[in-house]
């Protein structure tokens, strides 16, 4: 008897009280048992509430600090992200990780978390990265991508087997010759096309990678071969005070503290600004129309040098081909520093150049733009030798947020980058390898923003990838 | 008691834009059901047939022929039998009125509610509308909390600590969604961005999405006030939805390393529509519904409508709808009477009665007049 009643089931359509949707609902089956009358469970229900409501949880440490963390995007395959399952993907995972050649928006390096590694500066070649971070009580300097010249120092692994490497797809420690090598105190680093300057704190001015052109400060051998090369020039007779130190493509600038500025490698475009077109391997002073003038910024990323001057005049020297100094010269390459006059853009705090276009910040948070190539302004406006102003709605100053400024500005050689005061990075130009990091790989027009999860507090250009360091927002 | 004492007139003057002030917990479609019936009560307590008038109001006859005196009650203008409370019942009820509402609110959200009454204002409230104009919410949120559908009542999942979070890095991340959603609203314009058109748009600062109904955007996130566990955020937006802010909630408080549930929601403004227009809930009756109304006649101008940024494609209605009434012959239910013999006497008593009122407290009201004079000079 009870065997048939077990059988019999029906469905029925009930109003669901959570959802309001009409749920099919196959009843149990009518049976003796389910005449007694089921127990109300509200205090079991009650009882694990008020259990839940008692644990609390702790997503952040006791004295958790904002972290600094590095996004990277552009060309991957030449290890110059530092992420390393990119150009090597893990067997572990077939099929899920594979080869990526380019990413065209911002990824986090997880190497520096796993390691427990603070990075607190960094700097982009062409192709390879070098960054300076704390670690354990230590302060070391790392590299990675591109070694063919040994810019990134000299890594023979496994030790003394000969092998040695021309290419890291993670960053790896820099071995300078210093008096404390675990206390590497970076004041300034930069990278060119294939050499890295690094000035350490009490230390000295380092200088790795091709000197071809004397970019590294020493003088040309002829025939040198710089891969596999253990050569770590340390520069002598430096001027003491030297703060900061900006890569063009194959020569050197230095900025001292008191506003002098010293150059050394290529000149053929005038780029060292010393009066003459040939290289120069040793430091020398740049005069012209800065001599005597306190230099507090200088920009150089191609063949083309502006600096800023503490009353915020515009200098410019090297390069003018695309016009850059066209407000001054019509000459296509100046070997003197020259005063640019803009007395429209107000107070001039930075000024950048790329390959072909420039650009400059003024006190009030304002970006001007000339030159050639993709300048910011649309489509419409290719050239155009006086600087002209990106509309500062674009930046994200609006009726909603009026006070939003640019605080900074960097230029790859054929794109640039802006910074403002929230931590928001806006990238325009060519968008070769997707190293705008903006989804997609179409030249922009105009400064768009790049989804970056965190708060932008520096951004480094190479060649064709884009780093920058951040901090998350807890 | 109201102004009004003829309710075929109070009811030709239900036709505009009404903006109330929904309280929390109750669903926007309660809010225009219970429009709905206060309206119905105050018009059906004003006098609705002729032999309602009061008597010391009534067109006076003069009394020719003493014997004739009878003994009846009523006033003596009552011609027509069928014309009779007792015989019809009440004038009005709730199928009269026909209301609609725009980007309504959530059931446990308060704040302004645009609503159109009458032809004149169903066609005004779909303008509104196309005009996709900026919402301003009043967002609280309380940290600590995680519940399956981000209100305080819902079921509780998880409960986190939030000593850590401060108001520079709350700060920090409304700034971080806001640029975010700032960029977004130029894609969502539907503009190339590669042409020269996007540039000048992008330079130009605010833009609105083409469509209704797109994916949300928030033109400013502000938190204006900070005492954890509670914290309000000030949010203008468009295209949004309550679930969206309460999600919104819920995501910041994750990139702040918590949880956190949205404890209210408040809109301030609808464009222009803000809460000094909005009505209070005791304030859903004839006389301030047909003020409210009065008083958002000046918002309806196509300067104040038409700021989207295809506004010059909308194709505005010829001028003759502007007025708020038909042209085309069809009576409303209350224009009924103007029709038949009375039409004389009521317009008459219409008269007495703005003379009449003159001497009370309130000013003479004369909307319809004042509409009719609009007409013409309102421009395309």
């Amino acid at each position: 008897m009870a065997s048939s009643l077990h059988i019999i089931g029906f469905r029925v359509q009930k109003l669901c009280g959570h959802c309001g949707v009409t749920h099919k609902l196959l009843l149990a089956p009518v049976t003796a048992n389910s005449l007694v009358p089921q127990r109300n469970n509200w205090r079991k229900n009650y009882a694990k509430r008020e259990a839940k409501k008692q644990v609390i949880y702790e997503n952040v440490g006791e004295n958790a600090k904002k972290t600094s963390l590095i996004y990277a995007w552009g060309q991957a395959s030449s290890g110059a992200l530092g992420i390393a399952s990119y150009v090597k993907p893990n067997l572990k995972f077939r099929g899920k990780q594979i080869f990526i050649n380019k990413i065209n928006r911002p990824a986090r390096v997880r190497f520096f978390d796993i390691n427990q590694m603070k990075p607190y500066d960094i700097a982009c070649g062409y192709g390879f990265t070098v960054v300076a971070v704390k670690y354990q009580n230590k302060r070391i300097v790392l590299g990675t991508g591109v070694n063919t010249d040994s810019q990134i120092g000299y890594h023979e692994t496994p030790k003394g087997s000969g092998r040695i490497l021309d290419q890291l797809i993670e960053p790896s420690h820099i071995k300078l010759p210093i008096q404390k090598p675990d206390d590497c105190r970076v004041t300034s680093v930069a990278c060119g096309r294939a050499h890295t300057v690094i000035i350490v704190e009490n230390e000295g001015v380092f200088t790795l990678g091709n000197n071809a052109y004397g970019q590294c400060g020493r003088s040309i051998v002829e025939g040198e071969d710089y891969s596999k090369n253990q050569t770590i020039n340390k520069l002598a007779e430096v001027p003491g005070d030297i703060i900061k130190v900006v890569c063009g493509q194959d020569h050197t600038l230095f900025l001292t503290q008191s506003g002098e500025v010293y150059s050394c490698g290529l000149g053929a475009d005038g780029q060292t600004g010393v009066g003459h077109y040939n290289n120069t391997s040793k430091l020398t002073r740049i005069k012209g129309d800065i001599d005597g003038v306190k230099v507090t910024s200088v920009g150089s990323r191609g063949d083309c040098t502006l600096a800023v001057s503490e009353s915020g005049d515009l200098f410019g020297w090297g390069n003018s081909e695309y016009n850059q100094l066209g407000l001054v010269t019509s000459e296509t390459q100046v070997n003197l520093p020259r005063h640019i006059p803009v007395p429209h853009c107000g107070k001039v705090i930075k000024a950048v150049a790329g390959g072909s276009s420039c650009a400059l910040l003024n006190d009030q948070g304002q970006v001007y733009v000339w030159g050639f190539g993709i300048l910011g302004k649309g489509p419409k406006l290719e050239m155009s030798s006086t600087p002209s102003l990106i509309p500062e709605p674009i930046f994200g100053r609006n009726e909603l947020s009026p006070n939003t400024k640019i605080v900074d500005i960097e230029s790859g050689l054929t794109y640039l980058a802006a910074k403002n005061d929230n931590g928001d990075l806006y990238t325009w130009g060519r968008n070769n390898n997707g190293v705008l990091g903006l989804n997609e790989e179409k030249n922009q027009f105009f400064p768009w923003r790049v989804a970056l999860p965190a708060e932008a507090v520096k951004v480094a250009c190479g060649l064709d990838h884009m780093v920058a360091l951040c901090k998350s927002f807890t | 008691m109201s102004r009004f004492n003829w309710a075929p007139s109070a009811y030709k003057l239900l036709n505009g834009v009404i903006c109330v002030y929904k309280p929390e917990g109750l669903p926007v479609c309660k809010v225009v059901q219970s429009i709905k019936t206060n309206l119905c009560k105050d018009l059906n307590a004003l006098p609705c047939y002729q032999h309602e008038i009061p008597l010391s109001q009534t067109h006076v006859h003069e009394n020719k022929s003493y014997s004739a005196l009878t003994k009846t009650t009523e006033p003596c203008s009552i011609q027509d039998w069928s014309e009779h409370r007792l015989v019809l019942g009440d004038r009005y009820d709730e199928s009269d009125f026909k209301l609609s509402f725009i980007d309504g609110i959530s059931r446990h959200t308060s704040g302004v509610l645009v609503l159109g009454i009458g032809q004149f204002g169903r066609q005004s409230v779909e303008m509104i509308a196309m005009s996709k104009f900026l919402r301003v919410y009043h967002v609280k949120g309380r940290f600590g909390w995680a519940t399956h559908n981000f209100s305080p009542k819902g079921r509780i999942i998880q409960r986190t600590s939030f000593k850590h979070v401060s108001l520079s890095k709350l700060e920090k991340l409304c700034s971080a969604t806001q640029a975010a959603h700032t960029k977004q609203m130029y894609s969502l314009h539907g503009v190339n961005p590669d042409s020269q058109e996007a540039y000048e748009m992008a330079a130009s600062g605010i833009i609105r999405p083409a469509h209704r109904k797109t994916h949300p955007i928030l033109y400013g996130v502000k938190c204006i006030d900070f005492q954890p566990p509670d914290f309000t955020l000030e949010i203008h937006g468009i295209n949004e939805s309550c679930q969206f802010l309460r999600q919104l909630i819920n995501d910041l408080a994750i990139k702040l390393k918590t949880t956190a549930v949205c404890t209210g929601i408040r809109r301030l403004r609808y464009g222009a529509f803000d809460v000094k227009r909005a009505l209070l809930r005791q304030h859903w009756h004839l006389d301030h519904i047909i003020d409210n109304i009065d008083s958002n006649f000046e918002l309806l101008t196509p300067e104040r409508l038409f700021v989207g940024p295809e506004a010059e494609k909308v194709q505005l209605p010829p001028v003759n709808q502007y007025a708020g009434f038909l042209s085309d012959g069809h009576r409303l239910l209350g224009q009924e009477d103007m029709s038949g013999p009375e039409q004389d006497d009521i317009s008459f008593l219409e008269q007495s009665n703005e003379e009449g009122s003159c001497d009370g407290p309130h000013e003479s009201f004369n909307l319809k007049d004042s509409v009719c004079d609009q007409k013409p000079e309102k421009p395309l």
